[in-house]
């Protein structure tokens, strides 16, 4: 009886290490999982206040919030908005970034440093505190007065997401070249490869994991902004918001909000990165953790 | 065939104090072997990497069969290099890898394949040609790296250390590969290495370098038997040669461990030099010093009585560590046959006094390689 109460003592003193991480990590779950299934469960519950709402729905049904969502809303403008913008910044982002970082890294001119030494000065300074300059350019360039207003103002945001995403990627990026062995290059330099096949033809290849990681952070960066958006977009027209801006709208005013119609929107929102992160997961892991440590 | 000169060659590095490597000149013939050695920072790789055109050349010309090719890039400079590192592509598999440089020469499909089917075979890689290099063994990448190289008929190869990150079995094959790819081949090598036994096994000629200064050039056995000074001489060897500073006078050599009669035709160098009551340092091959009847009856002005501080035990021969101050160790090899000789034993020792080599205590350059050469 006493041996196995000691061992017993034992078992817990020796995985006492795994079983605090085990007691963490059930933790962090819980905090992160909750909310998402509050939503998850609140899209399908029919009601008009999320103060009443039980965890499980009460009234439950499959489409009910989403018919709503797209009747009394401009869900699929802001849907497509939305992406268009995402897709086309992380295009442009991830084109820059893929070069910089080649430049950064292999290439040495007097200004390197300077400009590395700017890229991480540039980072510390919020975004946010930048809006008022963003507008006064756009209004200055003539955006607002002009006809297809809507249009411009999301290609200034386009170029706005690409050059705030390229600072820290740049850096990312650079550490991921840096962990290739410059006898790569060189390798293929003697057997008769240009600069150019050097780039496409060795480094590119070897880089796809942190590409398809910055590319992700590109396409997630649109999709969560509130602010820029709200701030940029002049036009009254419902059809011309973004998600995030659409959805806010919709909890907005407390007398005039629907929990559950925003809840369904969310939840659609939610699909794409979620089947961008699923199909890319190998790559994010191993990207982010090679390119962080020498990063 | 080719051949190359390198004139007056300086590297200085951007910041740097002092050049990597100072006034290297060479010419190397066709179908020679070249090995540099030195220990690290000696400069060697840095020169091979000139050659290649990884690196600028500050000072001075590369000149390939009659060309000055310092500004000519490594690609279309025609060469072909083995890396310490191996460098293999790793996202492409052992057959993308060797025929790379034939792709992008544009060899058409059906050679690229038939040439590298051919360079693998050689190579017994036949089997892996499919496999992606983090699926080789250490020995066997080597092998893809060799033949990247091997699969083309450059001008020149470059090998940078090719063989130091294989065990010592491995080493020895394939250096003996090595060497007969380059028979083969027939095409000028530089190999760079910091091993002197590679550098002795497998040189045409041997270019010794320190600091980025060349110490000597020469065939192995000219390096062996006629080092130019101090260093060359302690270098090239395997256990190093032994040196002892002490006097010279009336054809003796004496230091507070042992005195020794000088050979005649060394005493005539010598005292021809004017070395005669001056401080010189003496240098002896471990094989040189020996023990038994046998020596100390054909050296018997060249015997001495010490203690073996250590024995190392080498099959077919014995090291014998013993103090000779004021040098801390010196080293005897007693071949089988000789006496036996245990650790804080009492030995008689020979000196063979035909085989030395003595350096000015100053400059430390040899006395008798001037001698010699002017000869």
């Amino acid at each position: 009886m006493s041996k196995t109460k000691s061992l017993n003592r034992n078992f817990i003193a020796r995985n006492m290490g795994t079983i605090m991480s085990y007691v963490f990590l059930i933790a962090m779950a819980i905090v992160i999982i909750y909310p998402i299934l509050i939503t998850i469960m609140s899209a399908f519950n029919v009601s008009n206040s999320l103060y009443s709402t039980s965890f499980f729905p009460e009234n439950f049904s499959w489409t009910d919030n989403f018919k709503q969502l797209f009747a009394n809303t401009a869900y699929g403008s802001w849907y497509f908005n939305t992406f268009l913008l995402s897709i086309v910044t992380m295009i442009l982002s991830t084109i820059i970034v893929v070069i910089s970082g080649f430049v950064y890294s292999r290439y040495r001119y007097q200004s390197r440093k300077t400009a590395l030494m700017s890229l991480l000065l540039i980072q510390i300074v919020p975004s946010g505190s930048g809006l008022i300059a963003l507008y006064a350019m756009a209004s200055s360039i003539g955006i607002y007065s002009s006809e297809n207003a809507t249009l411009y103002t999301y290609i200034f945001m386009m170029l706005i997401y690409t050059a705030g995403g390229t600072t820290m990627n740049t850096l990312l990026m650079k550490g991921y070249y840096d962990s290739i062995p410059r006898d790569l290059d060189e390798s293929a330099k003697i057997d008769g490869a240009t600069q150019l096949q050097i780039f496409t033809e060795i480094l590119l290849p070897l880089v796809k994991p942190m590409i398809v990681v910055i590319a992700i952070f590109c396409f997630l960066g649109p999709i969560g902004d509130i602010i820029m958006p709200k701030f940029l977009i002049a036009s009254m027209s419902s059809d011309s918001k973004t998600l995030a801006v659409g959805l806010m709208g919709l909890i907005n005013d407390i007398k005039d909000s629907n929990y559950n119609v925003f809840a369904a929107g969310a939840v659609l929102a939610a699909i794409p990165p979620v089947l961008v992160f699923y199909k890319f997961q190998d790559y994010i892991v191993g990207g982010l953790t090679s390119g962080g440590v020498k990063g | 065939m080719s051949k190359i000169s390198l004139r007056n060659i300086n590297k200085k590095y951007p910041n740097a104090d002092h050049c990597s490597v100072q006034d290297f000149n060479l010419d190397i013939e066709e179908g020679e072997f070249i090995v540099l050695v030195g220990p690290s920072g000696c400069g060697k790789s840095t020169t091979l990497r000139m050659i290649a055109g990884l690196e600028d050349i500050t000072e001075g010309e590369f000149i390939l069969d009659g060309e000055v090719v310092n500004n000519v890039s490594s690609k279309d400079r025609d060469i072909a290099m083995v890396f310490q590192s191996y460098a293999l592509y790793p996202h492409m598999s052992v057959r993308e890898n060797i025929g790379y440089g034939l792709k992008l020469r544009n060899y058409p499909a059906q050679t690229t394949k038939k040439q590298v089917d051919a360079i693998s075979k050689d190579l017994f890689l036949t089997q892996y040609l499919e496999r992606k290099p983090k699926e080789l063994s250490g020995g066997q990448r080597q092998r893809v790296a060799l033949g990247r190289a091997m699969v083309r008929t450059p001008k020149l190869y470059l090998m940078d250390e090719p063989l130091s990150n294989l065990d010592a079995k491995l080493r020895t094959t394939t250096r003996t590969e090595i060497s007969r790819m380059h028979r083969a081949k027939g095409a000028i090598t530089v190999y760079v290495t910091h091993d002197q036994v590679e550098a002795m096994t497998m040189a045409d000629r041997i270019v010794l370098m320190s600091m980025g200064e060349v110490q000597q050039i020469g065939s192995p056995k000219e390096l062996f038997t006629n080092p130019k000074n101090c260093f060359v001489a302690t270098f090239i060897g395997m256990p190093s040669m032994n040196l002892i500073e002490g006097t010279y006078k009336d054809g003796q050599f004496s230091c507070p461990a042992f005195t020794i009669l000088v050979c005649d035709s060394d005493r005539i160098i010598l005292d021809g030099a004017g070395y005669d009551g001056k401080l010189i340092f003496l240098g002896a091959r471990s094989s040189s010093i020996r023990s038994g009847k046998k020596y100390e009856q054909a050296f018997p002005d060249s015997c001495f009585e010490t203690t073996a501080k250590n024995v190392e035990y080498l099959g077919d021969s014995v090291n014998v560590f013993f103090d000779a101050a004021p040098m801390n160790m010196f080293v005897g090899t007693l071949g089988t046959g000789e006496r036996e000789v245990e650790i804080d034993e009492k030995i008689t020792l020979v000196i063979d006094n035909t085989k030395l080599h003595f350096f000015d205590s100053e400059t430390e350059e040899s006395i008798k390689f001037n001698v010699k050469a002017a000869k």
